[in-house]
């Protein structure tokens, strides 16, 4: 197997950040990293929150592949590194000794279009970087797929790489053709000289998850099923404590925050991809990988970190390959020629209906697809490359937040099981997940990979966690003097949760004569099946301190959706926003709900105010801008 | 005092370290006092620790000097003075510690980097606040801002620009600027004919061989998810009638119909049933078994997991 070792001049560095929600634009970075080393450049790819500014003096190419999300916003990955580049004091000379261009994801359907992206620009070259070529914006939307879109970019700026001004090829040299396999960007080495071996069994599984430098740890108290049994699914309210003792500063949470979880791989598949592989012999021998790799770990990696731990806590073999793996794997496929042809094919894009209809359909997991394919043989330092990496799920938490309590003598119960926060020792957490559990059209279980292991959770487990803050800041949401307007179908009412018990719980204190309204829009099927937390709801209602009013859609029993609600409420929704300054906060699946919640608003405020449609759209937009909109969606 | 803006100055810094060597100072002295009509010198304990104070917009070159092999690491501080004791169009030069954690401060400052100085741009004496189309005062907002930290928690406290004499890599907290002013981000689309145009992305005419339909949007409004849900649906009761048999062995008959290397054998449908999922065509029944070989015994309806 021929590969190219390259020795790179660093003039012939660049830095490709990429923000991402769904991987999306973090699978276009790795691409174009590629195209870049047959390019003869020396890539880097980074996280934009990853990125150390201080390396900003010495970076000369930087190109910027983000999405939209939200409305219009930077996506979570991206915040702090957005938030650096925001700050007022920053001279427009910064970056004038940078070149740059950028690609962003988006989806025409939506306003906003590709706003992350044109803010991004728009701030760079206000700091003085200089736009090497046009900026590509590629739309969900377009009469080719987004990554067909994405690949005819990456032409146009292969092009411009390489003329004289930029990074011409040396007289001589010629761009790496697509069938030389290159050295891996994530090189992995094993260790073997070293006979002990350092992992294996399944009880030090559990204790190695918890050695991640960046993770706190919890105790499980309980993980209880809130959905009825014979519904369809599988609701848990997870409940864990953490010490106070361990970390600095507090374990304090607001309403909004969420914690990560951190999954690990099923032993036995591990095993079987080990095995399948020939790796078993090395497989706990100790493995070193380099410092871009360790940089894109969240939580921080695992020790001891042999083949095993790695692919166990750090791997995502369940996740669906991508044309990116297919790049890499044919070229592991040399004892059959009809295997690597459409190896080969699936990474085209003229293959992508093709890998759609194999992968995406059935949910076909890179574990399954290596097993498949009996004539891939991974030489294991490429491992790096082609398997993604496994990210922490994030969960919005549902119990109230701990600083409400320390000042509470009778505060609101919250459920038996749930003890308020000991705000000495300990804090609570409880979470509301949904275990994923379907079959798709092979007749395959598919389960979710953090769910699958959350499932199998008991009391006294530990677990590593870490605590991620809300990308809001509204101090409105908390404020028991600001009435609040809540918009939560199925587990979105998580969030809602730690609301609503934090602001009972403050108006418990603090008794005010009347505290300003809370109205909650919940959504889903059945009544007596899936109306999570209603003995919550109940209790909060009849302790005569709060007041709250939940309005229930039962889907399936021709109670409409939330939005449907929504609207015939109109009255009591328009006098709380208009003449009470009430906030919105709508939290849930994306794509419709959302999308219909506003237009519902707007309908209401046209509807009862009189307004015209431009005066109710420049409200809602500036309710959006000043926070009083708040949208959470996944 | 301020320079008549055509008369040059130059500022000699020296360290703390260069001062116990009179004669490494003497040649410094030597070498600049002459090239500028004005010569100041310094030390840069005292800039920094502003006992004395620098005419602003007045030098036209900066030049820090310390003891032979050595340079000075300068902080934010300090790049502000010398900054603001910069006249436009002042070189600075000397023994700077060339690593990201000074230069970073004195681009912060204002100063760019050409080649291996730095230099303080000529340009109108803005605030160093960027221009904007449209720079609305800050509303109010109720603190709200979108744009706020995630912050992770970590086990260990996050210590506050800490060089780690092990790693060439400085992390600048960023966590603890909390208060630092923030632009509007809305403002930065309010005026979008300052933005270039993004390029065009040539369409490609021929999107390739065979090339299906597209699948529908996530939340399909035209009915194309119907279809395609209807297609799946049938799809699935062929597959059910496979399944109803627990177990089906590909007798010698079967295995000629579809084993592709006996020779003379009509093959059916696309002849690539035995090769697996990557190879079988939409409607072929054995969509979801592994690929097998011939006399063995395929059973449909295994899994791993149950339900």
């Amino acid at each position: 197997m021929d590969s190219i070792v390259g020795s790179v001049s660093p003039q012939r560095s660049v830095l490709i950040l990429y923000g991402t929600e769904t991987g999306n634009a973090q699978d276009c970075a790795e691409i174009l990293a590629k195209k870049c080393q047959r390019l003869r450049l020396n890539p880097t790819v980074c996280g934009m929150d990853d990125y150390d500014v201080s390396q900003l003096p010495l970076e000369s190419t930087i190109i910027v592949i983000c999405s939209t999300t939200g409305q219009g916003d930077l996506p979570r990955n991206a915040l702090k590194f957005w938030r650096f580049l925001l700050r007022k004091k920053l001279p427009p000379t910064l970056l004038s000794h940078i070149r740059f261009t950028s690609f962003g994801l988006g989806d025409s359907s939506y306003p906003r279009y590709n706003w992350a992206i044109r803010k991004v620009h728009k701030r760079l070259m206000q700091l003085g970087a200089r736009e090497f070529i046009g900026r590509g914006e590629g739309d969900e939307m377009g009469t080719e797929s987004l990554d067909s879109q994405f690949e005819s970019w990456i032409d146009l700026i292969s092009e411009r790489l390489l003329q004289p001004d930029m990074f011409p090829l040396a007289p001589g040299t010629e761009v790496i053709s697509d069938n030389i396999l290159l050295e891996p960007r994530y090189k992995l080495s094993v260790d073997t000289k070293k006979i002990r071996r350092l992992t294996s069994g399944e009880a030090q599984t559990a204790t190695i998850a918890l050695t991640r430098g960046d993770a706190l740890v919890g105790t499980v108290v309980s993980n209880k099923r809130i959905t009825a049994q014979e519904h369809f699914q599988d609701v848990r309210n997870f409940e864990f404590t953490a010490s106070q003792e361990d970390s600095t500063p507090s374990l304090d949470y607001l309403p909004g925050d969420t914690v990560g979880l951190y999954p690990r791989n099923d032993a036995t598949d591990v095993n079987e991809l080990l095995e399948h592989q020939g790796w078993s012999e090395i497989a706990d021998h100790p493995v070193t990988v380099n410092e871009e790799f360790e940089k894109a770990i969240i939580g921080g990696l695992v020790k001891p970190l042999t083949l095993r731990s790695l692919i166990t806590h750090h791997l995502d073999i369940s996740a669906i390959p991508r044309r990116s793996f297919f790049a890499v794997a044919w070229h592991f496929s040399t004892d059959n020629e009809r295997e690597q042809e459409r190896l080969k094919e699936f990474s085209t894009i003229e293959g992508l209906q093709d890998l759609y209809d194999y992968a995406n359909r059935s949910r076909r997991s890179i574990l399954e697809t290596i097993t498949e394919f009996y004539s891939l043989k991974i030489p294991v330092e490429y491992i790096l490359d082609l398997i993604p990496i496994l990210r922490p799920r994030l969960f919005s938490i549902s119990s109230p937040s701990p600083g409400s309590f320390r000042a509470v003598n009778d505060g609101v119960q919250t459920s038996d099981n749930e003890k308020p926060s000991d705000p000495v020792n300990k804090t609570s957490f409880s979470l509301t997940i949904a275990i994923v559990k379907y079959k798709t059209i092979i007749k395959r279980i598919r389960r979710g990979v953090c769910t699958k292991w959350v499932e199998g959770l008991t009391e006294g487990d530990k677990i590593p966690f870490s605590l991620f803050r809300a990308s809001f800041k509204s101090e409105d949401v908390h404020d028991i003097e600001t009435p609040i307007i809540m918009i939560a179908p199925g587990t979105g009412i998580a969030p809602m949760r730690s609301l609503i018990l934090t602001r009972a719980a403050k108006e418990a204190v603090l008794q005010p004569d009347t505290a300003a309204s809370m109205l909650l829009f919940f959504g889903c099927r059945y009544k007596e099946k899936d109306y999570l937390y209603e003995d919550d709801w109940n209790r909060v209602s009849n302790s005569g301190h709060s007041s709250l009013t939940v309005i229930p859609a039962f889907s399936r029993e021709n109670g409409g959706y939330v939005q449907d609600k929504l609207y015939s409420a109109k009255d009591q929704v328009s006098e709380l926003l208009v003449k009470q300054n009430a906030s919105i906060y709508v939290c849930g699946s994306a794509g419709k709900m959302p999308r219909q919640v506003r237009i519902t608003i707007a309908t209401i405020l046209e509807e009862t105010q009189n307004w015209s449609t431009e005066t109710t759209e420049a409200y809602v937009s500036s309710m959006e801008r000043t926070g009083r909109y708040l949208q959470e969606t996944w | 005092m301020t320079a008549d803006q055509t008369e040059t100055a130059t500022l000699l810094i020296l360290s703390s370290d260069i001062v116990k060597n009179p004669d490494q100072v003497q040649e410094q002295i030597n070498n600049l006092s002459t090239e500028s009509q004005v010569f100041h010198h310094q030390l840069l304990e005292r800039i920094t620790t502003k006992t004395i104070e620098l005419t602003r917009n007045f030098y036209s070159h900066i030049h820090i000097a310390d003891a032979t092999g050595k340079s000075v690491a300068l902080d934010d501080n300090t790049a502000d003075l010398l900054f603001g004791c910069a006249r436009n169009g002042c070189r600075l030069t000397g023994q700077i510690d060339g690593s990201p954690q000074s230069s970073l401060p004195l681009l912060l400052a204002g100063f760019i980097k050409e080649s291996d100085l730095f230099v303080k741009p000529a340009r109108e004496p803005a605030t160093g606040v960027p221009t904007v189309a449209s720079i609305s005062l800050k509303k109010k907002t109720n603190g709200a801002s979108k744009s706020s930290l995630p912050q992770f928690k970590r086990l260990h406290p996050t210590s506050v620009a800490s060089a780690d004499p092990a790693s060439s890599v400085v992390k600048l907290n960023l966590d603890l600027d909390d208060d630092d002013e923030l632009i509007d981000e809305n403002d930065l689309m309010s005026d979008e004919s300052s933005l270039p145009a993004a390029i065009v992305i040539p369409a490609k005419c021929d999107p390739g061989p065979g090339r299906k339909r597209r699948k529908a949007c996530k939340d399909c409004t035209c009915g194309l998810k119907e279809v395609e849900e209807q297609e799946l649906e049938e799809q699935e009761k062929k597959l059910q009638e496979v399944a109803s048999k627990n177990v089906v062995t590909l007798g010698s008959d079967d295995m000629a119909e579809i084993d592709f290397t006996v020779p003379g054998k009509a093959v059916g449908g696309c002849g690539s049933c035995a090769l697996g999922d990557a190879f079988r065509c939409d409607g072929c029944p054995y969509l979801g078994l592994p690929p097998f070989k011939p006399g063995e015994i395929v059973s449909i309806g295994f899994g791993r997991d149950d339900l």
